[in-house]
């Protein structure tokens, strides 16, 4: 990450406004342990109770690294139930990063952020519809596979 | 004195600049900025090379 990603402008420029980001030695095992971190490189998104939202463990270049960590950003709105920011971010990560693999977790919170708002249970039956054209063999598909059950 | 003797021009030093993520070293600290900025903490954990 510190080779490829973390140098790559667009990545600065993300991280930065998005984000307050720290970096911790792996051998703070105090931190370690509290996080449960056993392989690096580890990147745990936080709010600011310290309260864990998003977590990737593994290598993601700058293409893979930004949708990412675009949708770790709407998951941390949708958790504030700001959901139009936070529909905001996924829509940016479908819109600018659609081949990426964060593509489908977009999807799937997209929709789900519009029930959280709504409380209309179509817009999940609409993520299951949507998921299973664009990503069919999406994990998140089948995460959203209970919805087929829900009337169109 | 860095940028005098790089001898880079403003445009350059905004473009080295930029190629830094301003990484915080203490998450106790982190996490109060991020209250402060109303943004999440990115925590990375890395093994130096």
């Amino acid at each position: 990450m510190g080779a490829v990603t973390y140098p790559n402008e667009k990545v600065v420029k993300f991280v930065d406004f998005n984000f307050v980001p720290v970096q911790i030695n792996v051998s703070n095992k105090t931190l370690t342990d509290q996080f449960n971190v056993t392989w690096t490189p580890t990147i745990i998104v936080l709010d600011a109770g310290g309260n864990e939202v998003h977590r990737e463990v593994g290598f993601l270049p700058p293409e893979e690294f930004i949708p990412m960590f675009m949708v770790a950003k709407g998951k941390w709105y949708f958790n504030h139930e700001q959901h139009s920011e936070a529909q905001g971010m996924f829509d940016e990560a479908l819109r600018d990063y659609p081949n990426s693999i964060a593509a489908a977790e977009a999807l799937y919170f997209m929709w789900v952020s519009r029930f959280k708002m709504t409380h209309d249970p179509k817009y999940l039956r609409q993520a299951y519809d949507a998921l299973t054209v664009k990503f069919p063999n999406s994990e998140w598909t089948k995460r959203a596979s209970p919805y087929r059950l829900i009337p169109a | 004195m860095f940028w005098q003797h790089l001898n880079a021009t403003l445009s350059e030093r905004r473009t080295i600049m930029a190629l830094d993520i301003c990484w915080l070293d203490d998450l106790a600290k982190a996490k109060e900025a991020a209250g402060q900025r109303k943004k999440p903490v990115l925590l990375d954990f890395f093994s130096p090379q």
